[in-house]
């Protein structure tokens, strides 16, 4: 069984700190892409022939899609090998702005089984910093939308180490989202990547239409992550790993995928893939992709790969998997970083916050 | 073979840098058919690449060039004060001088310096008002300020164009007719170094200018200074192709080929005799160049410490004023103290050692030479702050001073008086040499002048002051060693010997840009600038909290490994000092501050 990632590149706008595959303004190409979507799905049926495992339409903004072709490429998707109405996780991002009745409706009578909300901030001003489309009142009726039919498993997005944000403006985001009681949640602390408006206004390289105050500082930025992990457990989620909360059992399964180095095929542009010890990514261009130039392969390290992916979990990994490292494993123990069970390594609370010194062992 | 005397005419020209004088040396080579226009690459002389791209001379050179029967040889000079010892030994070869001033730029302060050794060695000084042709030349003023400044007659000026030729043929005409020909004392053979070069082939090429006797290939020759029998294997002129001869009379210039393997056997300066009748008399001129300042290079990526020994041996046969030996640091690792005739030289060596050798070093904080006083009597020369004895030894120091001339448009005197002041520079006096320019002199420590003392000059007169300056000797000084500490261990790369009064300033900002170039790391690093055991600044890098990668999904595996590989290899090439890893860059960013 494999997992299947299917990319849809396309925004109504880009958000100041994104740094993903996506375009704004391409409305006229998204039947092509569609069609080309479709197609690749087919060039690919073999590696499918053992099973889809579990589903994931990413963008993007895969809601901006609209129902009708949503609708077509989900019940395309329904016909692949292994897929069970119901049953197979299935997960589509949305945008809270994006998901109109009608969108709705249409994923809740089709495959889907799990909603992922972009929510990022409950509070305007943060929003608009980061170039977010949306209020937080609709993050909120998008969500009780959601519930209302009935049938989904939600996620919620959510940033924080925002500019300028206190540890109390963190506070009332990550309550406003608690109350909500969404099944799972995401947490990023803003990443500030090269290329992004948010990077050049900080590296001065442009003059920000508005005035962007600094980010957190290191302490404080660790403080929010703290208080976030320390909340979320007094809430009944279970943290499983860096960045994910879920309650008992509504972990995402097709991440898991990722982070144990299990198999997925991934369609669209920029899409990666790992199958069988080989990595791929498909073109990372509109017009690359739609024209079907073949994907590119990527070197890959699985032994290093699986080490810090699945340090990545909580659960940790198989202490078998380290038989090499027995004296960098002496000293991160030693450090307070990691510790272990009976069968497995895993990270500490301390090891948490400095996930990457450990990663940077195994690499 | 052998020549008549009276038919030689060796001459330099002499000028401040940039006044043209490559370019009027083509014309010359050009006029006298020595190159066809078509073999010109732009300034001939300037050999370097290094040197064409500054537009400076850095080693002498000799040209030879025939003229109306008449064998006419061009020694350059280099026009920086840095090199200003080069200057006086190639003067030693000639019997005249072209002094050239720039006619939109006035004398300058290279021109005054080059002028009075010139004629100190008592040369025949022809004046040139060069680039009349530029649009804001002022040929007039100019020729004024010749006639007022050196006393010359207003007939004996020549105006000219290196760049139209204009005036070429007047000064081919003046050397012929102004210079005087060589005079032979006696009929031992005497020869001058004035250059060499290292020939990987063939060993030193060596740049002679004949007093006395002949030479010829086949004959066994000894140094004055320095020994040696060595069988001269070819004679030449340069032509500026090395053009082969039969051997040399009396009063010629040329190269010479003996099989010397080493620079230092043939030391600049030195005088050549034959083994078999040697004279005994050297001739007048041999000073062995010393460098004043000093610095430590060291190989950013340490495997490379076996290239850079085989690249400061290598210039160093180019380069007799290049001095360096092995020093090893504990931030930096293993490299080289070296030695520089002052900062332009040290900045050349540093570009040669990244373009000719590809290597990247960091230069530690540039030092002159202390003079110290023991308690114990004796005394001791330091050229870095690592060879500081401990305090308690030492009764009291001593620094180098100059000699330091300032030559700049009157609307800019108060300007560099007030930077020179800044600098602790003691005013002795000032001259108007006309209505717009003045001269003013100073006593300024060296070190002060090493520490980008010229660029400020430029920057406070926009360009159009210019300077000069000689080491004169030594005055007491109240000095400290100022200690940079890293989580309380001293970073012996980044300690600086100061003036005492100003250690607590220079370590403020020093510790405050080390605050910024270090990264955070799991402890809170305290930065500390100690004054002989006293902590004079403080600053804190505080801990780092957190450290982790927030998302990895499918499509970020390689890109996240790879990015986690980088901070690795960035980790392994940081310095690590007291448990702190310092970056290369905190390291350059610091040392480029200046004292």
């Amino acid at each position: 069984m494999i997992s299947l990632y299917i990319h849809i590149p396309f925004c109504t706008t880009k958000c100041r700190y994104c740094d993903f595959i996506s375009w704004t303004g391409q409305e006229d190409y998204f039947d092509t892409y569609l069609d080309r979507l479709l197609q690749e799905l087919e060039e690919n049926s073999d590696l499918c022939s053992s099973g889809i495992s579990t589903v994931y339409l990413g963008g993007g903004t895969p809601t901006i899609f609209g129902p009708h072709r949503l609708q077509h490429l989900l019940s395309r998707i329904s016909l692949l090998p292994g897929i069970s109405f119901g049953r197979t996780e299935v997960t589509i991002e949305a945008n809270p702005s994006t998901l109109d009745k009608e969108t709705l409706e249409v994923l809740a009578d089709s495959l889907v089984t799990r909603i992922s909300l972009g929510a990022q901030s409950f509070t305007s001003s943060f929003l608009s910093l980061l170039g977010r489309s949306h209020s937080p009142k609709e993050i909120c009726s998008a969500f009780s939308a959601c519930r209302q039919l009935g049938i989904f498993d939600i996620n919620i997005d959510l940033m924080f180490a925002l500019p300028g944000q206190t540890l109390a403006e963190w506070k009332y985001d990550l309550s406003s989202c608690i109350d909500l009681f969404p099944d799972h949640i995401s947490l990023y602390n803003l990443e500030v990547t090269e290329g992004t408006p948010l990077w050049n206004v900080y590296h001065h390289k442009e003059e920000p239409a508005d005035c962007i105050p600094p980010l957190p500082d290191n302490e404080v930025e660790a403080e929010m992550y703290e208080y976030a992990i320390n909340t979320l457990l007094a809430h009944g989620y279970r943290q499983y790993e860096i960045s994910n909360f879920s309650l008992p059992g509504k972990e995402c399964r097709h991440n898991l995928t990722y982070w144990t180095c299990g198999e997925y095929l991934g369609i669209g542009t920029a899409a990666h893939s790992y199958i069988r010890g080989k990595r791929w990514s498909n073109p990372p261009t509109l017009s690359g992709y739609l024209a079907g130039i073949s994907p590119v392969e990527e070197e890959s390290s699985p032994e290093k790969e699986s080490l810090f992916l699945g340090l990545r979990l909580l659960c940790g990994v198989e202490k078998e998997k380290f038989s090499r490292y027995e004296k960098t494993i002496t000293s991160l123990t030693k450090r307070g970083l990691i510790t272990e069970t009976e069968a497995r390594i895993h990270l500490t609370r301390k090891g948490l916050f400095f996930a990457n010194e450990v990663f940077r062992e195994f690499v | 073979m052998s020549l008549e005397i009276s038919s030689i005419r060796n001459f330099s020209i002499i000028a401040h840098i940039d006044h043209g004088k490559s370019t009027l040396a083509d014309r010359m080579l050009e006029y006298t058919g020595t190159l066809a226009k078509r073999e010109m690459r732009n300034q001939v002389l300037d050999n370097m690449d290094l040197e064409r791209e500054r537009g400076i001379t850095i080693k002498a050179q000799a040209v030879r060039m025939e003229y109306r029967g008449f064998h006419l040889n061009l020694i350059d000079t280099p026009g920086h004060v840095d090199f200003s010892y080069e200057v006086s030994r190639s003067l030693t070869a000639c019997e005249g001088a072209l002094l050239l001033v720039d006619a939109s730029q006035g004398i300058e302060a290279q021109t005054m310096a080059n002028a009075h050794l010139a004629f100190a060695a008592d040369l025949e000084i022809i004046p040139v008002v060069n680039k009349i042709d530029l649009s804001q030349a002022q040929v007039e003023r100019t020729v004024e300020e010749v006639i007022r400044v050196f006393g010359f007659k207003r007939e004996e000026i020549i105006l000219a164009s290196g760049k139209t030729g204009q005036g070429v043929e007047d000064i081919l005409e003046a050397i012929i007719t102004r210079v005087p020909a060589p005079k032979s004392e006696t009929n031992l053979l005497r020869a001058l170094v004035f250059d060499s070069r290292y020939d990987p082939f063939r060993g030193v090429i060596a740049f002679i200018r004949l007093f006395d006797g002949e030479l010829k290939p086949g004959m066994h020759v000894t140094m004055l200074g320095t020994g040696g029998d060595f069988e001269v294997q070819e004679t030449g002129y340069l032509k500026p192709a090395q053009t082969p001869s039969k051997g040399f009379s009396a009063g010629e210039v040329g190269y010479l080929i003996a099989g010397v393997r080493d620079v230092r056997h043939c030391r600049v300066g030195d005088t050549i005799t034959s083994l078999s009748s040697p004279a005994t008399k050297p001739l007048a001129g041999y000073r062995p160049a010393k460098p004043v300042v000093f610095c430590g290079f060291y190989p950013i990526q340490g495997e490379d410490y076996e290239s850079l020994r085989d690249a400061v041996s290598k210039l160093q046969l180019n380069d007799a004023a290049f001095f360096y030996e092995p020093e090893t640091s504990e931030a930096l690792g293993f490299g080289f103290r070296c030695g520089f005739l002052g900062l332009l030289h040290l900045e050349i060596v540093q570009e040669r050692l990244e373009r000719e050798f590809g290597l990247n070093v960091i230069a530690t904080s540039p030092s002159v030479v202390y003079r110290l006083f023991l308690k114990n009597g004796s005394t001791l020369l330091i050229d870095s702050p690592t060879k500081l004895p401990p305090y308690g030894d030492i009764l009291s120091f001593e620094e180098p001073y100059c000699h330091l001339t300032v030559f700049v448009p009157s609307e800019y005197v108060g300007a560099a008086m007030d930077l020179a002041i800044s600098r602790r520079a003691v005013f002795k006096r000032m001259e108007y040499l006309d209505a717009t320019h003045a001269t003013l002199e100073f006593t300024i420590p060296f070190a002060k002048i090493i520490a980008e003392f010229h660029d400020q000059l430029k920057a406070v007169s926009r360009g159009y002051a210019s300077m000069d300056y000689e080491v004169a000797g030594y005055i007491p000084a109240k000095l400290s060693r100022l200690d940079i500490l890293l989580n309380q261990e001293p970073v012996d790369a980044l300690s600086v010997i100061i003036h005492t009064d100003e250690a607590q300033s220079y370590g403020r900002s020093l510790a405050l840009k080390l605050k910024e170039a270090i990264p955070r790391q799991n402890f809170a690093i305290p930065i500390q600038a100690a004054v002989g055991g006293k902590v004079v600044a403080r600053e804190t890098v505080p801990a780092l909290r957190k450290d982790v990668l927030a998302k990895c999904y499918g499509g970020d595996v390689t890109r996240k490994r790879k990015l986690l590989e980088k901070q690795k290899e960035g980790k392994k090439r940081m310095k690590r000092i007291g448990h702190v890893d310092v970056p290369q860059e905190a390291f350059l960013s610091v040392l480029r501050m200046g004292t």
